[in-house]
């Protein structure tokens, strides 16, 4: 199991690395190191404490090594590096999702345990006997603000994999059934994007039990009754033994959340809007099972 | 001379973990194949036929792999034997280190078979099979019948299962089994299940005398013509 942080904070863990590792090239010695021109050494002190730096490196410990290394300077690894930083530090996708971040917003660090989950079956929303609080996701609300009730039947199978520091859905494919209002989601994942080109995020929870699949600014993209439309969509699951559902409810449980995009007017269950997203709730399993493997 | 015999004392050790943890392994290894298909409607009968439809059918998995298999349809049937709509048929599986399982779904709305002798608003099929170090178990939890009637007589009311293999019998027509469960496997190494949530027998009279005084037959016997399955799932595993 590894701890990744989701999306948004990314590019600042990437800013925070490579500021790190430019704080290193400063002040570590080497055979060649060469003396920087005044002015030089002048606008990398001044950018080693700018405020875009503070708070994130440790500084210190950098005035510490300057010392010892007489403002002895590595001219072209610095400049490199320092090229490196402001590329880490800038990222106007990274903007572009803070903007849109409300729609399936999960905030903070969550572990990812590679490898694959499938699962079969049906929930009944709204459930009698609520699931394990534990298992609704971090950082979501207990119900949506449009339920989705009513027989729903799922069917997805996702591999999890670790990319380049995030927990990425890498394949993959999700059948999700709303039988009051006959609205069948499919989403369809490969080469870690959905069909809109969009990266398919994850994390798993609950000791691992469970697993989020999101895009935290786009939501997935599931097509919609075929090639009618497509909606918006977050997907939940706990494998919490086997079976997954002995007669009555659970152990295991399921969750979809969906929010109405303008290509689909009129077909998101509950009524939902585009402001909106229909939501079953994490439910325990009526019949079928979740597996992680 | 004590060296070498620590050395064979390493030696046994380190070959004595490694059968120990072979043996381990094996005895909690699981599932090597798991299967899954469902659809929803299939007919055969002597005056109208259609093939399992929409059926879905769970790719061969090999490895620790894992797999989907999804099928639908806006309608399906036999006019003046079945009509059917909104049709969802799905199986996914996987293979694991420590457990594998399959799990298939087929779902049909709005029922119709044999001009309304028996009629549903909805039908859910689910069977699940999965293995662990456990054993090998399957189940149809899940397995609904919504708004069934069988002959003008009410079955379920609203959305309710009905217990497995419940046999009714079809005046004139043969008989039909809901719930119609057909299990496999031994429950250790291997487990599967099939649910056919309606599946109608049609039979017909062959044989027998024609009494010319009464009118009916004397003796034949009864033998099936055809069937009508709405609503099949099966999954296995199996090491």
């Amino acid at each position: 199991m590894q701890l990744v942080r989701t999306p948004q904070l990314r590019t600042r863990n990437r800013c925070a690395r490579i500021a790190a590792r430019l704080q290193h090239l400063l002040y570590v010695s080497t055979a060649q190191r060469v003396l920087l021109p005044d002015g030089m050494a002048s606008t990398l002190r001044s950018l080693r404490s700018g405020s875009a730096l503070v708070g994130i490196v440790d500084s210190e410990e950098g005035r510490t090594h300057m010392m010892r290394e007489h403002r002895s300077l590595i001219l072209w690894p610095n400049l490199l590096a320092l090229a490196l930083l402001a590329a880490a530090c800038s990222d106007q996708t990274n903007l572009n999702t803070a903007l849109k971040r409300p729609s399936f917003w999960v905030g903070g660090e969550h572990p990812c345990t590679p490898g694959k989950w499938t699962g079969g079956g049906r929930i009944d929303p709204p459930t009698a006997i609520d699931p394990d609080p534990a298992d609704r996701a971090p950082g979501t609300t207990p119900v949506g603000t449009t339920p989705i009730n009513g027989k729903v039947t799922f069917g997805f199978n996702v591999f999890i994999g670790v990319v380049n520091g995030d927990c990425i859905v890498t394949k993959g494919e999700i059948q999700v059934v709303h039988h009051p209002s006959k609205t069948r989601w499919h989403v369809s994942i490969h080469d870690n994007a959905d069909d809109a080109g969009e990266t398919v995020f994850a994390f798993t929870y609950n000791s691992g039990q469970c697993v989020v699949v999101y895009n935290p600014s786009t939501g997935i993209t599931a097509r919609v009754n075929g090639q009618q439309g497509s909606e918006q969509v977050r997907m939940s699951a706990c494998d919490k033994g086997e079976p997954g559902s002995s007669p009555g409810y659970g152990p295991d449980s399921f969750r979809w959340e969906a929010m109405r995009t303008a290509s689909t007017p009129g077909t998101a269950p509950g009524g939902s809007t585009n402001a909106t997203r229909g939501d079953t709730d994490q439910n325990l399993l009526t019949g079928g099972n979740i597996q992680a493997h | 001379m004590k060296a070498i015999k620590t050395l064979w004392v390493n030696r046994l050790a380190a070959l004595g973990l490694v059968v120990g943890l072979t043996a381990g392994f094996s005895a909690t290894s699981v599932a090597q194949s798991v299967a899954g298909q469902a659809y929803g409607t299939y007919v055969n009968t002597p005056v109208a036929a259609s093939s399992q439809s929409p059926l879905a059918v769970l790719p061969a998995i090999s490895g620790t792999d894992g797999d989907i298999a999804y099928a639908e349809a806006d309608a399906a049937g036999v006019p003046g034997t079945l009509s059917s709509d909104f049709l969802n048929s799905t199986t996914t599986g996987a293979l694991g280190a420590t457990e594998a399982g399959a799990q298939s779904t087929a779902t049909v709305a709005d029922v119709n078979i044999l001009n309304g002798l028996i009629t549903a608003s909805g039908v859910i099929a689910h069977v699940v099979s999965s293995q662990t170090a456990n054993g090998a178990v399957s189940n149809a939890n899940g397995s609904t019948f919504e708004n069934l009637v069988v002959a003008s007589v009410p079955v379920t009311t609203g959305d309710a299962a009905v217990a497995p293999n419940t046999n009714i019998t079809l005046p004139g027509v043969g008989y039909v089994v809901l719930n119609e469960q057909v299990p496999s496997g031994d429950g250790v190494s291997s487990s599967g299940l099939t649910v056919n949530m309606i599946h109608v027998y049609l039979q017909s009279l062959v044989g027998g005398i024609l009494n010319p005084l009464t009118g009916q037959i004397i003796g034949g016997t009864l033998q099936t013509t055809g069937e009508i399955i709405v609503g099949s799932a099966t999954s296995s595993v199996a090491s």
